[in-house]
């Protein structure tokens, strides 16, 4: 706890660059951000004025804002059919709570299937000497070039002689294969700078190897492990590709919120407004990860360890 | 890169490290290596989806050679990385030097600079439509507004490559800040209390402690922006489709037409192959660069 305090003492050297530093903070987060708030503003405006003006201008409407694009997205949207005989009749559209627990189940395994099997194999590349291994290591970030567009159509062929099309468990590897290469170098970078002293300890008091990867190596690498955790969530989140790919085969039942979002503006024509409510609710749990996770970035976990 | 000397008396084994890296190893097989080596050997063949695979040798290559659309989106692809790169390293270092502390504030901020990267590609595409378009965007409004002439932001050839760059920085400086703060917060905090004895000033500080202490996750950066930028596709096909014309067509969309939509699934291979020799010639590259840096200290 002492470091963090010393730390921001060492920050407020001079209020006066304390401040500097803040200002354009400020400013360049209020640049950054508004791009997405013009999303945000979007996403409260009445369809109608979506199409006709500018989201800047949506502070001047006279119409103002409304929760219905969030409430048709939540809820399903509302489709006025007319048929000759009863005029118009309201029809209930999908809602997209069946498309997030899809997501959530493609993703939360896509995430933490590749962090095991990568950390396993940064550990043995970092720690374990055998012959051919730099070889090895060089052909893993070697691979990082093997455009992702390459692999898919290769691998949809042998899903389909295997069934593994349109299954979790077929979209669950293919989100492993192709995060594999990344996860390995950033957790090889990772797990190499761990003091050699702590391992050594570890083997005197007669550890085997898979007691050390657990105990040891597993919790002193959480910064790496969390940091690889956003961005392989994110990426599975957000995919559309590989979803399109390996899932479209099941049907609507296995629709994704990309997907799903996708299908707002495509088949029921250019539903903006809803894609904008629906982009702000598929950000949450990316943004809960996100903040959830960025504490385990503070220092002084390794130094912790090696002095005591 | 790994530059420790593992004495072979303690660690040196066979069975450990199968085991270890089995699991890595079976995944990258089935899902990169033989998809890779198929890629490599589709390049020899004349070959659409549904017909006949014809072996023409090299005759796929030989044809990329005489492409000007190929040359075409090579230059644009190179052109887009030559400035993404840089920019993006420079603006995510730039920002992750300011939000590296560990204030609530400060964590807040990240969050803020973090929002774009949490943005599927399709609504990065209409946001910044609304900023960028010629008719409906912001900028060209307010331009006007002062008695300013519009610019087509998106859709004259220089100023589109100008807008995607832009637009590439913006989305993924979030990404890349992510990493440097994690290095930066790896600095043992013992380094900056002797640089402040020796009264050091925030750039003495930043050249020799920050600089030299963050270069292994400046070449992770500078790696993977690099890869990234060569693959891009998606951002683009969102925010211009390739063009106007053909100014924005870029090296993946090129072979995703050639493959999908002409069905010549050999020639667009070429293209990949040409695509994977280009990137790791490049890795390859910086990872000598930094290893040669790290001997002259």
């Amino acid at each position: 706890m002492s470091k963090v305090k010393k730390r921001k003492s060492l920050n407020r050297e001079g209020q006066s660059s304390g401040i500097a530093v803040n200002a354009v903070l400020l400013f360049l987060v209020i640049l950054w951000t508004i791009p997405t708030f013009g999303i945000l503003v979007t996403s409260f405006r009445v369809k109608d004025n979506v199409f006709a003006t500018g989201w800047w201008k949506a502070f001047s409407d006279d119409s103002g804002f409304t929760l219905e694009n969030y409430g048709q997205v939540l809820a399903g949207r509302d489709y006025k059919l007319k048929s000759d005989t009863n005029g118009n009749s309201p029809v209930k559209g999908d809602n997209m709570a069946g498309a997030f627990l899809n997501s959530i189940s493609v993703t939360v395994p896509a995430v933490v299937i590749p962090i095991l099997i990568a950390a396993f194999a940064a550990y043995g590349f970092a720690w374990l000497d055998f012959p051919g291994r730099r070889p090895l290591f060089i052909l893993i970030v070697a691979l990082l070039v093997v455009p992702l567009q390459i692999s898919l159509i290769p691998v949809l062929r042998d899903y389909q002689k295997l069934k593994l099309n349109g299954t979790y468990l077929g979209i669950w590897l293919a989100h492993t294969g192709f995060g594999l290469p990344l996860a390995t170098y950033l957790l090889f970078n990772y797990i190499s700078t761990i003091p050699r002293s702590i391992l050594e300890s570890a083997f005197i008091d007669g550890a085997s190897h898979f007691t050390t990867f657990v105990r040891l190596i597993l919790p002193l690498s959480v910064p790496a492990l969390a940091s690889f955790a956003i961005f392989q969530f994110l990426w599975v989140w957000n995919d559309m590709l590989v979803a399109l790919v390996f899932l479209s085969g099941a049907g609507a039942k296995m629709q994704v919120v990309t997907v799903r979002l996708l299908n707002l503006i495509g088949s029921r024509g250019q539903d903006w407004q809803l894609l904008t409510s629906g982009a702000f609710i598929s950000m949450i749990l990316p943004l809960t990860v996100f903040l959830a996770l960025q504490k385990f970035f503070i220092r002084g976990l390794m130094a912790g360890s090696v002095k005591e | 890169m790994n530059k420790k000397k593992i004495p072979k008396s303690s660690f040196h084994q066979v069975k450990a490290p199968m085991l270890f890296l089995l699991p890595n190893m079976l995944i990258f097989f089935i899902f990169i290596i033989i998809p890779a080596v198929s890629g490599l050997r589709m390049s020899l063949y004349e070959w659409s989806i549904l017909g006949e695979h014809d072996y023409s040798g090299l005759l796929n290559f030989i044809n990329l050679v005489k492409d000007h659309s190929f040359w075409n989106s090579l230059g644009n692809t190179i052109r887009y990385v030559f400035f993404v790169v840089p920019l993006l390293t420079a603006s995510s270092l730039f920002i992750a030097l300011l939000v590296s502390g560990q204030e609530k504030s400060v964590g807040l901020f990240r969050g803020f600079y973090y929002l774009p990267t949490m943005l599927s590609f399709i609504i990065v595409g209409i946001s910044w439509r609304w900023i960028l378009g010629d008719q409906i965007g912001i900028v060209n409004y307010l331009l006007t507004s002062i008695g300013g002439k519009s610019v087509r932001w998106l859709t004259s050839p220089a100023m589109a490559t100008a807008s995607l760059i832009f637009i590439t920085v913006w989305a993924q400086t979030g990404f890349y800040m992510v990493m440097f703060v994690g290095g930066l917060q790896a600095i043992p905090e013992t380094l900056f209390e002797a640089a402040r004895i020796d009264g050091a000033n925030v750039f003495q500080i930043f050249r020799k402690i920050k600089f030299p202490m963050i270069r292994p996750t400046m070449l992770v950066v500078v790696v993977l922006a690099t890869i990234n930028a060569f693959k891009a596709f998606e951002l683009i096909f969102v925010l211009t489709k390739g063009g106007p014309g053909t100014a924005t067509k870029f090296l993946v969309q090129s072979i995703y037409q050639v493959a999908f939509e002409e069905d010549r699934m050999g020639y667009a291979s070429s293209m990949a192959v040409v695509l994977m020799v280009i990137i790791g010639f490049l890795t390859f590259i910086q990872f000598k660069l930094n290893k040669k840096d790290y001997a002259n200290e």
